[in-house]
């Protein structure tokens, strides 16, 4: 049935790029936990994050690291985040210039945005957006990030920027064999959808009801499947 | 991926100061580099005493080289608008005007005339007011709290610091409408209409009408009122353009600063 096959294939996305994360976690783990005072000099995620960027498949248009204010000894803020200069096809990791001197002009206090706030209270992987990413991606984006570090002493979140744009490309030919279905995050709002019936970011305000929507849970991850409810079956 | 808009093609840091640091029109030039840096110090753009990046950012960000970056600052310097501190902690620091940059700011909208003026806040009034019918299509819970607590933040905002919560709120709405290119347009008028629209508001404006203004057009996006949310925000828009208006006519009767 297809509409299994589509949960299927978020599902994978969705643990694919929890691996992607965890490999960027990996590394911080490795340059951070040897030390009882962690430095932003011991961290270099280049490498990593380049090979991420700038892969073939685009599915990875940033990744980094950003720290919990206080947690590195040598910086009170600091961003470690890679992004794609370069078009979809040539792609090319340049890092991203932002400021974190909190008494610098242009200084904007990361903190509050969901992608450092949601990992903060939950465990494992989670998902920001869609939304326009107006810091980072200036695009319509999904921002994957979960914390690393001791449980009681986090250094930071690792995490990557995957746009809606590429999501919906990838999800295109399963979600165009089941017509009206959408994949939706866990505040109602549209990831993808099939033959474009609704666009990446809409909010979709009948999601909970029932009566309109079967839903199906997609493995790990905080997306769903809705498929409309088949009215002519439920009358016969 | 299309080519990314200009002004963010190297990854700059979002805030309300984005604009002063983008790429320049004419890259190569020191007198280019002191007017774009010249007028946002001496129209108050940044803050009084706050730190210039580093000159080799400069020079990345401009798209010069360091020692035209240098020449520029020497020449800030002698204009008295830049302070520069030698050795740890040092780097070159922003001296705003004694008049906070009404003098300035007032010989600017007098050089950019105003029926050119007028034909720039239509565009964006225009614009604005679909980012609002939008936003009050896409909008989400989080998004209203955003917005909301920007209208809190406004109530204990004085004057000098309106402009900053002005432009972020502007900015949300349009992020709020799920809308890309409403959000860099919003940018790129910030830019041109900036030191416009912080002389209407400093001086010219009614601050609470503002605010009210502001708590209107975010209660229909609340109620998901389509229609009233843009002709709401095209009106406060329209109504900054007439604090504009009052600046220039006191700018050219040589009233201002």
């Amino acid at each position: 049935m297809t509409v299994e096959l589509l949960a299927s294939r978020v599902a994978t996305l969705w643990d694919s790029v929890a691996r992607t994360v965890d490999e960027i976690a990996t590394q911080v783990d490795r340059m951070l936990g040897g030390s009882s005072e962690p430095r932003r000099a011991d961290l270099d995620l280049l490498p990593t994050c380049r090979q991420l960027v700038e892969d073939p498949s685009g599915s990875i248009d940033g990744a980094g690291f950003v720290a919990v204010p206080g947690a590195l000894a040598d910086a009170q803020y600091w961003i470690e985040w890679w992004q794609n200069q370069g078009t979809r096809q040539e792609r090319r990791a340049g890092p991203l210039r932002t400021e974190t001197d909190p008494t610098a002009v242009a200084f904007r206090d990361y903190t509050t945005l969901g992608w450092y706030q949601a990992p903060l209270h939950s465990p494992g992987l989670t998902v920001t957006g869609p939304y326009i990413d107006y810091i980072c991606t200036d695009q319509h984006t999904l921002t994957f990030t979960r914390a690393v570090g001791p449980e009681r002493a986090r250094w930071g979140m690792v995490g990557v920027d995957v746009l809606t744009a590429w999501v919906e490309q990838h999800l295109a030919d399963v979600l165009d064999e089941v017509p009206g279905a959408v994949v939706l995050n866990g505040a109602g709002r549209v990831v993808a959808a099939s033959r474009a019936e609704h666009f990446a970011g809409d909010l979709l305000p009948d999601a909970d009801d029932s009566r309109t929507w079967a839903r199906t849970p997609c493995g790990a991850s905080q997306f769903f499947v809705l498929s409309p409810v088949d009215k002519v079956s439920e009358i016969a | 991926m299309s080519t990314p808009a200009p002004e963010l093609a190297a990854g700059f840091p979002f805030g309300p100061y984005a604009a002063v640091f983008a790429p320049l029109p004419e890259a190569g030039r020191a007198d280019v580099v002191t007017r774009r840096l010249g007028e946002s110090i001496a129209f108050g753009l940044l803050p009084d005493g706050s730190q210039l990046p580093a000159e080799p950012e400069l020079a990345e960000r401009f798209g010069v080289a360091t020692v035209t970056i240098r020449e520029s600052l020497a020449t800030l310097r002698e204009e008295g608008l830049v302070r520069t501190r030698r050795g740890r902690g040092g780097g070159s620091f922003v001296c705003v005007p004694s008049d906070g940059g009404l003098a300035a700011m007032g010989r600017r909208l007098l050089s950019q005339g105003i029926g050119v003026l007028r034909d720039h806040f239509d565009h964006y009034a225009i614009l604005s007011g679909g980012a609002a019918a939008l936003a009050a299509q896409r909008a989400d819970g989080e998004d209203l709290v955003r917005l909301r607590r920007h209208v809190e933040r406004e109530e204990g905002c004085t004057a000098a610091g309106f402009p900053h919560v002005d432009a972020q709120w502007h900015i949300d709405v349009a992020a709020s409408a799920q809308s890309a290119r409403l959000t860099r347009s919003e940018l790129a008028f910030q830019g041109e209409l900036g030191p416009a629209m912080w002389l209407a508001h400093t001086t010219f404006g009614d601050l609470a009408r503002t605010r009210q203004e502001h708590a209107a057009v975010v209660e229909a996006i609340g109620k998901r009122q389509v229609e009233p949310a843009r002709s709401l925000m095209e009106q406060h828009v329209r109504s900054t353009f007439a604090s504009v208006r009052a600046a220039f006519v006191a700018a050219r009767l040589g009233e201002l600063g």
